[in-house]
């Protein structure tokens, strides 16, 4: 089972991880590949031995039966000459040469050594010396790799040939110590075999690592970024990406675009609308006032019907953006305190000629609102024209960072006005309040604008004012 | 005076030029965007009142160009369209007033005259006082060359502080000078409207007199 898991679990974090996948195509191949090239190192060793050091033996072996005849004491086997190179008369010297007859089941009667084996002969596998003396392969010279003296790894050729005057086979063995000269395949794929592998294998483990993480921290960046976006920290990618992610950056862009498009749209949508609208009523307004045409039943009726097309536009805007809002993946950032300088003095113009009322404007520096400028100016106007409308000289607007709320603002909007009693105000607030209840002239008009407010998952408050009248309290939610 | 009324409903624009007609005005009318944009950048007119939803180009790029050409006529932009943001982005780009159909024409009326007045009071001076600087060509005030936005009527009250800096002027004084005859003020308006100024050029720049009325300092010339 945890064998099993442990799997389960691997091949789920290479599904997941882009990490894990290339960490693993690497440690897999190279692993794999530096086997491969050691086996190919053990191969070439092999190779050149054969190269260097198989015909030096095969010539000795070949001098050796051109040399070799029956000694004095019968069964004795003497040499011509002996071989010129010194070595072989020299003490465990490395260079070896021996004699002896093939006995039964491949055993061997050593007749001849060489003065540099001292007294012990090289010993053979019988099995070895029969496989050499099969019928077909007993001409051929036989390379192999045995023991020799004190251990050490000999390079053999194993030849047999019969001597002239003597009964039998014989079995002519030259060898050269190869342990100096090569390491042999063998002891590479021994514990140091496995120790480099493993070495190789921390190796690039830690390579591919970096190699992963500096390879992969554009996406890393990207990410970072459309969260950005999302949380409204900017308006789009705008940084440069590989070739690889520039085109989804910019897929995201245009999805961005296309959304910020789509909620444009609808309002241009209820704008045209109301421009369709609203200048014929204007039209009429004006023509049911002049002189010689006015009559109070006109003026009643495009009254009334003004004031239906006002509650249908309202309606329209909301639905509007509470579609567009759907449909959002990206939040909006706006500065608060510009805008509402802007708003402030936009009031003091509307109602410079009707009456005079100072407009005052404390704003917490920085202050940014997680949402559209449209809504923001929309919701903060209904409540500053509406303190303007009923305050007597005085408006207040504060904005600051919600102290009991992280994360939020709160723009106070407070008036000098008569105020509303607690009633009204928990009338005003009542829940399920519909729109087409709230006419403009009538009330405050607030469904609008809580409807606005509940789509930001906002807070509004009223109460009483210092100033005398009343105070509103709009919080929002604010970007870091 | 010459007016200029870009709007493309034929009926609101007739209205619209016969009633400024009435009022004493000559009225040009043009029906689209291109035509208005033209008129506006050739012939010198007194205001202009631009629709924002016009065919051909509409209202804001039409004011975008005046402003980009110099022209510095007082704009009142006349929409259906009641969205805030577009009416701060209207104020953005230089338009001095914004009135919301459907309107009653009397109020459109004193805007327009409100307007004029404020562009023509003093054509040809620069007012200053310390680094509180007039200019009534342009319409602009700005303290320390910070610019400041003032309504017509608070620039109005601050034009007549200036033009009588030093000296104390009395609220009955104020308000003779600043309003016509058929307004009916309260006795508090001038104080608010002392009020916001002060605190859009600085406090200390209106010293109030007790019982007397206000005075409009240099600051810097009094220490």
């Amino acid at each position: 089972m945890s064998v099993e898991g442990a799997l389960r679990r691997f091949t789920h974090l290479i599904r997941r991880s882009l990490a894990a996948r290339l960490l693993t195509i690497a440690l897999v191949s190279i692993t794999g590949l530096s086997a491969i090239g050691l086996l190919a190192y053990a191969q070439f060793n092999r190779d050149l031995m054969r190269l260097l050091i198989d015909p030096q033996i095969e010539s000795v072996a070949e001098d050796l039966i051109g040399n070799v005849g029956p000694g004095l004491a019968r069964g004795d086997v003497a040499l011509r000459d002996l071989p010129y190179d010194p070595r072989y008369m020299r003490g465990l010297s490395g260079r070896y040469f021996q004699i002896g007859r093939i006995e039964a089941d491949g055993l061997l009667d050593v007749r001849y050594i060489s003065p540099s084996l001292v007294d012990v002969a090289i010993t053979l596998d019988p099995r070895a010396v029969r496989r050499f003396n099969a019928p077909g392969a007993s001409a051929q010279p036989h390379f192999l790799n045995v023991d020799g003296p004190d251990g050490e790894p000999l390079r053999i050729v194993a030849r047999i040939a019969r001597i002239p005057g003597l009964e039998g086979d014989y079995l002519f063995v030259v060898g050269v110590a190869s342990g100096a000269v090569l390491t042999d395949a063998t002891t590479l794929l021994g514990p140091a075999f496995a120790l480099f592998l493993l070495f190789c294998a921390f190796a690039i483990a830690a390579i591919t690592a970096l190699q992963v993480r500096v390879g992969l921290q554009p996406l890393h960046d990207l990410r970072a970024d459309i969260a950005g976006v999302r949380r409204g920290d900017s308006e789009r990618l705008n940084r440069e990406y590989p070739a690889e992610l520039q085109p989804v950056a910019e897929e995201l862009n245009a999805l961005v675009d296309h959304n910020r498009e789509v909620v444009e749209r609808a309002r241009r949508h209820v704008g045209n609308l109301a421009h369709a609208l609203k200048t014929p009523i204007a039209v009429l307004k004006n023509a049911a006032s002049e002189g010689e045409t006015a009559n109070p039943v006109f003026k009643q009726s495009i009254e009334e019907m003004e004031g239906f097309v006002e509650r249908q536009l309202r309606r329209a805007r909301v639905a509007a953006r509470a579609d567009a809002r759907a449909g959002a993946i990206i939040a909006y950032r706006t500065p608060v305190t510009g805008n509402l300088e802007d708003l402030v003095f936009m009031m003091e113009q509307k109602y410079d000629h009707q009456k005079a009322i100072d407009i005052s404007l404390q704003a917490e520096a920085d202050l940014t609102f997680r949402g559209e400028r449209e809504d923001l100016l929309e919701m903060a106007a209904n409540l500053v024209d509406n303190a303007c409308k009923y305050g007597r000289s005085r408006v207040v607007v504060r904005v600051r960072a919600a102290a009991d709320a992280p994360g939020s603002l709160d723009i106070i909007v407070e008036d000098d006005g008569p105020g509303l009693s607690e009633s009204d105000i928990a009338r005003a607030m009542a829940r399920g309040a519909r729109l087409d209840e709230a006419a403009p002239g009538q009330g405050l008009g607030l469904s609008i604008l809580k409807e606005t407010v509940d789509l930001y998952a906002g807070d509004l408050e009223f109460g009483r004012s210092e100033l005398g009248g009343l105070k509103a309290r709009l919080r929002l939610p604010a970007t870091d | 005076m010459r007016v200029l009324v870009v709007e493309d409903d034929k009926n609101l624009r007739e209205q619209l030029a016969s009633a400024l007609g009435d009022a004493g005005y000559t009225v040009d009318t043009a029906d689209n965007g291109e035509d208005g944009q033209f008129q506006g950048e050739t012939e010198p007119y007194d205001i202009a009142i631009l629709d924002l939803g016009l065919p051909k180009v509409d209202g804001l790029t039409v004011l975008k160009a005046w402003r980009k050409a110099g022209r510095d006529l007082p704009v009142l932009i006349l929409s259906a369209r009641d969205r805030w943001s577009e009416k701060v982005e209207g104020l953005d780009l230089g338009a001095n007033d914004y009135v919301t159909k459907p309107f009653h024409m009397a109020e459109l009326l004193a805007r327009v005259r409100a307007n004029i007045r404020r562009q023509t009071d003093h054509k040809s001076s620069l007012l200053e006082v310390g680094d509180l600087r007039l200019n009534a060509a342009t319409g602009q005030v700005s303290v320390a060359g910070v610019p400041v936005k003032l309504t017509a009527y608070q620039y109005k009250v601050l034009d007549y502080m200036m033009h009588h800096a030093g000296r104390i002027i009395s609220r009955t004084e104020l308000t003779e000078k600043i309003y016509a005859q058929d307004h009916e003020r309260d006795s508090n308006t001038i104080e608010v409207f002392v009020g916001i100024l002060r605190r859009k050029i600085g406090t200390e720049r209106i010293v109030t007199e007790k019982g007397l009325g206000y005075r409009l300092i240099d600051p810097a010339e009094q220490q």
